[in-house]
């Protein structure tokens, strides 16, 4: 039922390519908790967050033009925006200054995975999540999804083989993909 | 790593951004050509994607104000360079200045306003397209309270008889249920748990009164809408449903009878 008054996203596209402002309020209402969630899962930072929000929703509003709906939906497009500008932004000098005064441990991720205060569990729900996929392969997700990191990183920053690296981010892809489908 | 070898691996390494250059750049080119490749990275984006979801937080609320007005600003100060001129050095130089800020003046004027009408024309195009999804999809969500309000009131009503139709031989494992009201003479079928027909047939329901059979009207099965108004009887001693070709026959076919009970 939830669907049937959601507008189309073929005409909420078609909106934004005509640099409807009323198009760009639907879309950043529907889309604001989505997006902030994943700029902050990357920087973990709220002032950090604040500004990038700002920087991609603009960035997704100027560059509306570029999206493709042949190649995927508008929330992906829009999503793979933040991750990786936030991504950069983690590697950037800048943060990497801020960093080494108020340092954290990139380990802490194989276990502490999201205890953020502010969740709202809409979609599949973050519970359903921390039920069915292990923390394993929550953790190669995160640092390599989230965080950027390379198969070798990984394999350090975890302590395991790097072969092993490949063999369980193949295997969470493959459960995320299962799980989506029930 | 040539097109065609190409694997759901590289495509999950791919996604994860695990791949050098090079191979990402093969993985690119497969991906344009090669459909199924496609739908499948799709796929993976997307369990990413909905993944991410599961992270939602929401931003502090002044943000949206402090981005609106950015955007504002930014359509307002759309590149509106016109030419500069240099000043000619003849006689009608003077003349010709005048002329040419005029045109300028007018030049920019009319742009101004010809971005304006078109920014509030983009806006009227996506309000439009937006009012008619919200009237298609209440009309739609009022068409469906409206059965089920329907449907509701036939259950409800206690002078019903519920008459449960039973499978045959020729169809063991299928049941429908008949409400009729004697009273108001309405008789509602609900579907229950009949096959689809093969192609070219309809189901009918009929009334059996003093061993003849009346018919009740023709039906299509539909999950999302199972109950049905039938025709209207007074007097009935059985209800049957048999399978006809499409429109509905004049006279039961028995050997498809479908399934029948006694009232």
């Amino acid at each position: 039922m939830r669907t049937a008054v959601k507008m189309e996203e073929d005409e909420l596209v078609k909106g934004l390519k005509a640099k409807s402002i009323s198009a760009f309020e639907y879309l950043y209402d529907q889309y604001k908790n989505a997006i902030y969630g994943v700029i902050y899962k990357v920087v973990n930072d709220e002032e950090i967050a604040n500004d990038l929000l700002q920087e991609i929703f603009m960035k997704i509003w100027k560059n509306i033009q570029s999206y493709d709906s042949k190649k995927g939906r508008l929330y992906t497009w829009m999503l793979n925006v933040a991750r990786n500008r936030s991504i950069d932004f983690l590697r950037s000098k800048e943060f990497n200054k801020s960093r080494q005064t108020n340092s954290m441990d990139d380990s802490v991720y194989a276990v502490e995975s999201s205890n953020s205060t502010t969740m709202q569990v809409d979609h599949i729900g973050l519970e359903k999540f921390l039920d069915e996929l292990k923390p394993e392969y929550r953790a190669i997700i995160d640092l390599a999804y989230f965080k950027g990191h390379t198969q070798e990183e990984i394999a350090e920053i975890l302590e395991i083989p790097l072969g092993t690296v490949k063999t369980r981010s193949r295997a969470a892809i493959q459960k995320l993909r299962k799980m989506m489908k029930d | 790593m040539s097109p065609n070898k190409i694997t759901s691996d590289h495509l999950v390494d791919y996604a994860m951004g695990f791949l050098p250059l090079e191979e990402a750049r093969q993985v690119e080119a497969a991906l344009a050509q090669d459909e199924s490749l496609k739908a499948e990275y799709q796929e993976i984006q997307d369990s990413l994607a909905e993944y991410s979801k599961a992270f939602e937080k929401e931003p502090p609320a002044h943000l949206k104000d402090e981005i609106f007005s950015m955007i504002a600003d930014e359509l307002e100060s759309k590149p509106e360079s016109l030419p500069e001129i240099k000043p000619p050095s003849s006689a009608w130089k003077w003349v010709g200045i005048a002329a040419g800020l005029a045109l300028l003046v007018s030049v920019g004027f009319n742009y101004k306003l010809n971005s304006d009408l078109e920014k509030a024309e983009n806006e009227l195009a996506f309000l439009r397209s937006e009012k008619e999804e919200l009237i298609t999809s209440y009309a739609s969500l009022e068409d469906q309270a409206k059965d089920q309000a329907e449907e509701l009131d036939v259950l409800r009503n206690v002078n019903n008889k519920t008459i449960t139709l039973e499978g045959t031989d020729f169809m063991p494992n299928a049941m429908a249920m008949v409400y009729w009201n004697p009273e108001t003479k309405a008789v509602y079928l609900h579907q229950g748990k009949l096959p689809e027909p093969p192609s070219g047939m309809q189901h009918q329901l009929w009334a059996i009164v003093d061993g003849q059979p009346v018919d009740m009207g023709v039906f299509d099965l539909n999950e999302s809408d199972p109950v049905k108004h039938m025709g209207a009887i007074a007097t009935a001693q059985a209800f049957a449903i048999t399978l006809e070709k499409e429109g509905g026959s004049p006279s039961p076919n028995l050997e498809n009878l479908c399934v029948i009970a006694n009232v």
